[in-house]
């Protein structure tokens, strides 16, 4: 049987269309392909949404990326008044580093609401954050959760035995840091804002917001010098992979 | 001689082999409390469950799932459903083979079909012509290369850039949907009746048919740590009940030494939110 997941059988990477002949042969259509194109098509013929609505979500959806929750972080650290509206005022602090939360539709998306809070890490408490009941993400600001966030493993036990989940991604977390879980099982959506790490002082907002990664905003990994990507970790690559626009198609940095 | 590669595969499949015992399980004629309980537990909400440590992966999405994701946040625009009911009553409420057995944005379309269906938006005849038509059309099961051809025709596209954390937001390149969502609560907005501060705890109310309760706070204590919104019940939005009283929600926090008996750091905590009539006082 082939292995359509091998490593390096394929690679791909920004625009390249419907020009995929590297990737690997698929010998039969997703039943979950299949009847999504149904619901499409049938929706649409119904006229209950229209093209245009998928198209203009879509787009919406492929300028999703953490780069604009690093920024918030970043320019966190250097101008005490911003951080200060991070906590007030997280909507209007989101708009300042380009993200507006009432978009696309005006009312925000159906998944994420408009409820942001930004959670601060001191010297003696650290954030983590999981939705154990589904998936809810800020995904306005840091794009989509990562898989294993939405998985059942981190799910189940990073309520239960943070310390230990924590330090298998590589984090641990002293004992005399108090460690505060925040389960997402609402409408407010989460995101950390980490301690800024030694060694930066001087630094650019830019500089600052290349080492502020996902996973430090997720609370799984601490920002420092030198570290701008997350991981290493496995890669499960797609057998037909997002083909549209500017969706990142490599381990988010 | 195997690869390294494939000498790591036997190597996990053989991991992962458990014994089982099995037990018939056809309509006993009666179930203790306990099982009851167990059996009625939604089956989305894991939080504590033991599990073995897992290899964290990143997994890149395919196309089909990033579009399942569009299409069904699309229904949502056009008051076909709001989330609530997504993802509990249509993605999440399908007993645990399914819940387990499909991938995770699978579980997303099986229940919008099912929406469609259930609300008549289209007959049950009319999604299975439509699936047998795509697969036709498609030819399952020839080789193909790339993508799904569509009859769906999308039109141009132009690129929008909201995400590099540099450029403003672009207002007005979007679809009007209205002054407000489809899901938008219209009832009154009852007081709150806790403050900062406040020891409350968790009712322990029946998990039947649905919850956004975690089954692991249930009886226990904590603090308000905050007072974020007013809005419907869970059990109300799922519904569609938007009319219903609209209720203060807060920031619950717990000592997790009082949520799992055997935890062994003092300090550690963990917060969740709750509507108004979750919470009652603590003495």
């Amino acid at each position: 049987m082939a292995d359509k997941h091998k490593d390096g059988d394929h690679h791909h990477s920004g625009d390249h269309g419907h020009d995929h002949a590297a990737a690997p042969m698929v010998d039969e259509i997703s039943d979950f392909e299949i009847l999504e194109l149904a619901v499409r098509e049938l929706a649409i013929e119904k006229g209950l949404f229209t093209a245009e609505d998928h198209r203009a979500f879509s787009e919406w959806n492929d300028a999703r990326s953490p780069a604009a929750g690093s920024r918030m972080v970043a320019r966190a650290w250097t101008d005490p008044a911003y951080k200060a509206r991070v906590f007030d005022d997280p909507l209007n602090a989101s708009k300042e580093v380009g993200v507006d939360w009432s978009e696309p539709s005006g009312f925000g998306t159906t998944s994420d609401y408009m409820h942001l809070t930004v959670l601060e890490d001191t010297p003696t408490l650290h954030h983590v954050i999981v939705c154990t009941l589904c998936s809810c993400y800020p995904r306005p600001i840091l794009g989509h959760s990562p898989y294993w966030y939405r998985a059942p493993n981190y799910r189940r036990r990073i309520v239960r035995w943070p310390r230990e989940v924590l330090a298998e991604f590589g984090l641990i977390v002293p004992p005399e840091v108090e460690l505060r879980v925040e389960d997402s099982n609402a409408k407010s959506r989460f995101m950390v804002l980490p301690v800024r790490p030694e060694g930066t002082e001087g630094w650019t907002e830019d500089q600052l917001a290349e080492i502020v990664t996902r996973d430090t905003m997720i609370g799984i990994a601490m920002p420092k010098p030198g570290r701008t990507t997350d991981g290493p970790r496995p890669i499960h690559r797609a057998s037909r992979p997002v083909h549209s626009g500017g969706r990142p198609t490599e381990a988010p940095k | 001689m195997p690869s390294p590669k494939e000498t790591r595969r036997i190597y996990d499949a053989g991991s992962h082999l458990m014994p089982a015992i099995h037990q018939a399980q056809d309509w006993p004629y009666e179930v203790p409390h306990t099982l009851y309980e167990a059996y009625i537990w939604p089956t989305h909400d894991v939080g504590g469950q033991p599990y073995a440590p897992q290899i964290f992966e990143e997994k890149e999405d395919e196309e089909w799932e990033n579009n399942v994701y569009i299409t069904c946040e699309v229904l949502g625009f056009r008051g076909m459903w709001n989330a609530e009911e997504r993802r509990r009553r249509y993605a999440n409420d399908i007993g645990l083979t399914l819940y387990y057995g499909f991938p995770y944005n699978a579980r997303w379309i099986w229940g919008a079909a099912k929406m469609l269906v259930d609300k008549n938006y289209v007959s049950l005849l009319e999604l299975q012509g439509k699936i047998a038509e795509i697969r036709e059309r498609l030819g399952v099961n020839s080789n193909r290369r790339g993508h799904a051809p569509s009859n769906i025709n999308h039109g141009d596209t132009t690129k929008i850039h909201t995400g590099t954390g540099k450029s403003p937001s672009s207002p007005g390149k979007y679809i009007d949907y209205g002054p407000t969502p489809p899901w938008e609560p219209t009832g009154e907005v009852q007081p709150a009746r806790f403050k900062v501060g406040d020891r409350v705890r968790v009712k322990d109310l029946p998990a039947i048919f649905y919850t956004r309760t975690q089954m692991y706070v249930r009886n226990m204590t904590g603090t308000i740590a905050a007072l974020t919104y007013p809005d419907l019940v869970p059990a109300d939005e799922a519904w569609d009940r938007y009319d219903a009283p609209q209720e203060q929600y807060y920031i619950v926090r717990f000592q997790q030494k009082d949520l799992w008996a055997e935890y062994p750091f003092e300090n550690d905590t963990l917060q969740s939110e709750y509507p108004d009539m979750w919470l009652e006082a603590a003495d």
